[in-house]
Parts: C-alpha cells; structure tokens; sequence
C-alpha cells in the first residue's frame, strides 16, 4: 500500500476544465440580462398565480395548512413569511431576474420569474 | 491464520466508528456554516474530508456505511425529515461518482472529492426539481456546479494532506 497521494493530476485538470466550461454554457442560457416582468406561482405542479413585478402586491398562499406569503415590490419578488421547516424560502430574498426562482420545497411551492409574458422564460 | 484477520477487522470497525463520530462532527460545524450564496441549504462538505480518507484507507464498502449513518444521524439530530431526503439524494449520488472516478485510476483524491461536490450540489438540485416539477431550478446549476467544485477541490487538499499523514495505518 505505498500510494502516493498526489495533488491534482492531468485528469483532474481536463475534468475541472470540462466542469467549468459546462457551468458556462448553462450560465449563459439561463442568465438573461433584461429585467424579468412576471412572477410565476406554481403549488403542487399547478400554477396558481402571475402576478407582474410593477405592481406592489402581497400575495397570501394558505391551503389550510401550507401558508406562504409572497410580497411584491419596487419591482422584486420576496417570500416574507411561510410556516415551512426551515424557513429556505424566506432566505432566498429578492428575486427579479428572468428564470430566478424561489424554492419552498416542504410546501412543493415556486415562484419563477419570467420575461415578458414568459416567452423566453425555461419551460415547465 | 484465523486470529490476525479477526483482530484486523476489529481494527477496522474500530476506526470506522471513530470516523463516523468525526464525520457527524463535521455535519454539525457545516450546519453552524451556512454559504451565503443567496441559496439555503448550499453546505461545505466539510464531512466529505472523512469520508473521502475512509474511501481510501478502510475502502469503499466500509466508507459507504460510515456515510450512510452519518446522514441519517445528522438529519436527526440537526434537520428535518424533509432535509433528510435531499441530503440523501447528494450524498448517494456524491458517493457513487466519487468511487467510480476513484476506480478508474486517473484521478487525485482533490479530483474525486471535487467531482463529489459538483455531485453532491447536482443531486440535490435534481430533487428540487422532481419535487417541484419545475426545470426553472436550473437557474441555480451555475452556481451550485461552481461552489460544488471550489469546495470539493478545496475539502480534496485537505484530504490529501491528511491522507499523507495516516497512510501508514493499519488499513
Ligand atoms: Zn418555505
């Protein structure tokens, strides 16, 4: 068992390189630069909502049970309150960006920010 | 004959199970280390250093089953149910990238560990995505492929230093 721990060899080099050319193309495809101009509510694999980012508006979810409430702002959205396990969707703050997302996993609930009316957003 | 390997397997469960303390130690200093990445739930892998030696000192099987307790006993201990099946998802899937690259011979163990990241981060976003039935989670990728690698190569050098060190153990 004489190993010779080296650092990095030749291939971990191609595949760093390869990794990191890949995360490139995936960038570009979904980061567009244009201001997003919808929120997207989808629950449980249905959309329930769009509502536009030029509209302040505080958008309450509660089925009973699963509770979120989703604030719209100066042209941003935000989960400001949720009733969720650990709390991931308030973290992931503002969103305005075409293909943003907010994520509340335990309540199945995103929000996604399309482009002008959504035609160049990723598809469901 | 019988005696040597019996006492060298209860040399090998024994360093398993410290490993396995380590490793959950390393679970709850990461759950105290969040990445502010503006997404939750993005860890260090610091757990992976131990997981990573174990790979390579105790091999693979033995590796698996300190992994798979440390998962469980930090969702636990630490998490919730539902973190639970996420962290699952990227620790298998980290798991089983990481000994394939090991077994083929060509890569370091900063390689392996840096694929296991990049793994580990694309695991869980395949959950999000089942979960949410939603491909718009992919907005994320770039990020998480990246800090997946950073952390990976990084928790990888610090493996292959302590790997120099301890590979006079009894394995
Ligand atoms: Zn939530």
């Amino acid at each position: 068992m004489e190993h010779k721990y080296t650092f990095f060899k030749k291939a971990d080099i191609v595949l760093a390189a390869g990794l990191i050319a890949l995360g490139f193309v995936v960038l570009w495809f979904t980061h567009s630069a244009q201001a997003g101009s919808l929120a997207v509510v989808v629950k449980d694999g249905k959309t329930i909502g769009s509502y536009p980012l030029a509209i302040d508006k505080t958008v309450e979810i509660d089925n009973g049970t699963d509770r979120n409430v989703l604030v719209i702002e100066n042209g941003s959205a935000r989960m400001q309150e949720a009733n969720c396990s650990g709390q991931d969707c308030i973290g992931f703050g503002r969103i305005d960006k075409p293909g943003q997302v907010i994520l509340c996993l335990p309540h199945k609930l995103s929000v996604t920010i399309t482009g002008e009316g959504g035609s160049d957003a990723i598809s469901y | 004959m019988q005696y040597p390997t019996n006492k060298e397997k209860a040399n090998k469960v024994a360093v398993c199970g410290v490993l396995t303390a380590l490793a959950l130690i390393f679970s709850y200093v990461e759950v105290l280390l969040p990445l502010p990445l503006g997404i939750p739930g993005i860890k260090l892998g610091l757990a992976n250093i131990v997981i990573l030696a174990a790979i390579y000192t105790v091999g693979p099987k033995y590796a698996f089953s300190i992994n798979a307790v440390r998962v469980c006993m930090a969702a636990l201990l630490f998490g919730s149910v539902f973190s639970a099946i996420y962290a699952m998802c990227g620790a298998l899937v980290s798991f089983a990238g990481m000994v394939l690259l090991k077994k083929t011979g060509l890569f370091s163990p900063a390689g392996v560990s840096m694929a296991g990241g990049v793994l580990h981060n694309l695991g869980q976003l395949g959950v999000a995505c089942t979960i949410m039935e939603t491909a718009g989670v992919m907005y994320y990728f770039p990020v998480l492929l990246f800090s997946g690698m950073a952390c990976g190569a990084g928790i990888g050098i610090l493996a292959t230093i302590i790997l120099r060190r301890i590979h006079r153990m009894p394995a």
